[in-house]
């Protein structure tokens, strides 16, 4: 055991009374603000605020058709922007035939339409690689013969 | 030295515990094959997708193999996932021409498995879809044979 110096706890209640009289006085002093002051602040920032509103007057419909505005202009925005988010999903992009279900018939029918000299529809690119090309079919086949995830054990 | 004996120790004991991707052997477990027939009749084969699993759980897929036509001779698409399970889905397609394709009966795919113990496997094949050269998808029938010497 080494004896260590005695330090005043951070849980001691005490205070010096010296202080405890000084908190004391300091309470008892009020500041004191008159009524006219009250009345003349009041009054100010009521003459301030009517003057914002005669400088900026804006009937209900201006901004409605504001609003409007806004919301057709960002529609159409978001209509041209090629959003990756709004891309097809594979297995909706792979269903080549349309016929609601993905199997190896949808990879067949790209793999002669790549060996046909038509030009290839870019919707047909499946993996999103920029490209259609024999990699999209391995990719289409490769979804068709995945496994139902309850059957996986 | 005794590092070098500590390193081989290591190793050998990191071999033994990483998983295989080969069925434990057992006393009882065996090998066997299946092979996929498909009957197109008259029609040449240009594609197919058919559904294979075990009714039986003692059956775990180790393999897949071609067909015996040139054209189906290639191991089809299948999910990998599909070993070491007793479920796969198989498809394959040539845009070869017809007259290299198969007509009537024709082994497709061989899919190798694991018996697990003595009992009888049972397995249940199921043709979704087949066509001809053109993508018209055409009625065909599937069946299944199991190898008496694998």
């Amino acid at each position: 055991m080494t004896d260590r110096p005695k330090v005043d706890s951070p849980d001691d209640q005490a205070l010096p009374p010296q202080l405890v009289d000084d908190l004391r006085t300091l309470s008892r002093s009020r500041c004191y603000v008159p009524a006219e002051v009250d009345q003349r602040i009041v009054d100010e920032a009521q003459q301030h605020l009517a003057t914002v509103a005669r400088r900026y007057p804006m009937p209900w419909w201006v901004a409605a058709a504001a609003v409007i505005t806004l919301a057709a202009t960002l529609a159409i925005f978001w209509q041209h922007q090629d959003h990756p988010a709004v891309t097809r999903p594979a297995h909706v992009a792979a269903d080549l035939d349309g016929n609601g279900k993905l199997d190896i018939l949808d990879a067949f029918a790209l793999a002669r339409q790549l060996q046909s000299s038509a030009p290839h529809d870019p919707a047909c690119d499946v993996n999103h690689d920029g490209a259609v090309d024999r990699a999209d079919v391995d990719a289409i086949a490769q979804l068709a013969v995945r496994l139902p995830e309850e059957a996986k054990s | 030295m005794s590092k070098c004996l500590l390193a081989l120790a290591m190793v050998s004991m990191l071999t033994a515990a990483s998983p295989s991707a080969e069925p434990a052997p057992s006393a009882d477990g065996r090998f066997s094959a299946v092979d996929v027939f498909i009957d197109a009749g008259a029609h040449p084969l240009a594609a197919y997708q058919l559904d294979f699993h075990a009714t039986t759980d003692n059956v775990q897929i180790v393999g897949i193999e071609g067909g015996h036509a040139p054209a189906f001779a290639q191991p089809p698409y299948y999910d990998p996932r599909a070993m070491m399970n007793d479920h796969v889905l198989l498809a394959a397609f040539t845009t070869d021409d017809a007259d290299n394709l198969p007509t009537g009966r024709t082994r497709v795919a061989t899919i190798h498995v694991y018996i697990l113990d003595n009992a009888a496997p049972d397995y249940v094949s199921t043709l979704q879809v087949a066509a001809t050269t053109d993508g018209t998808p055409i009625d065909a029938e599937i069946s299944h044979e199991t190898r008496s010497d694998p």
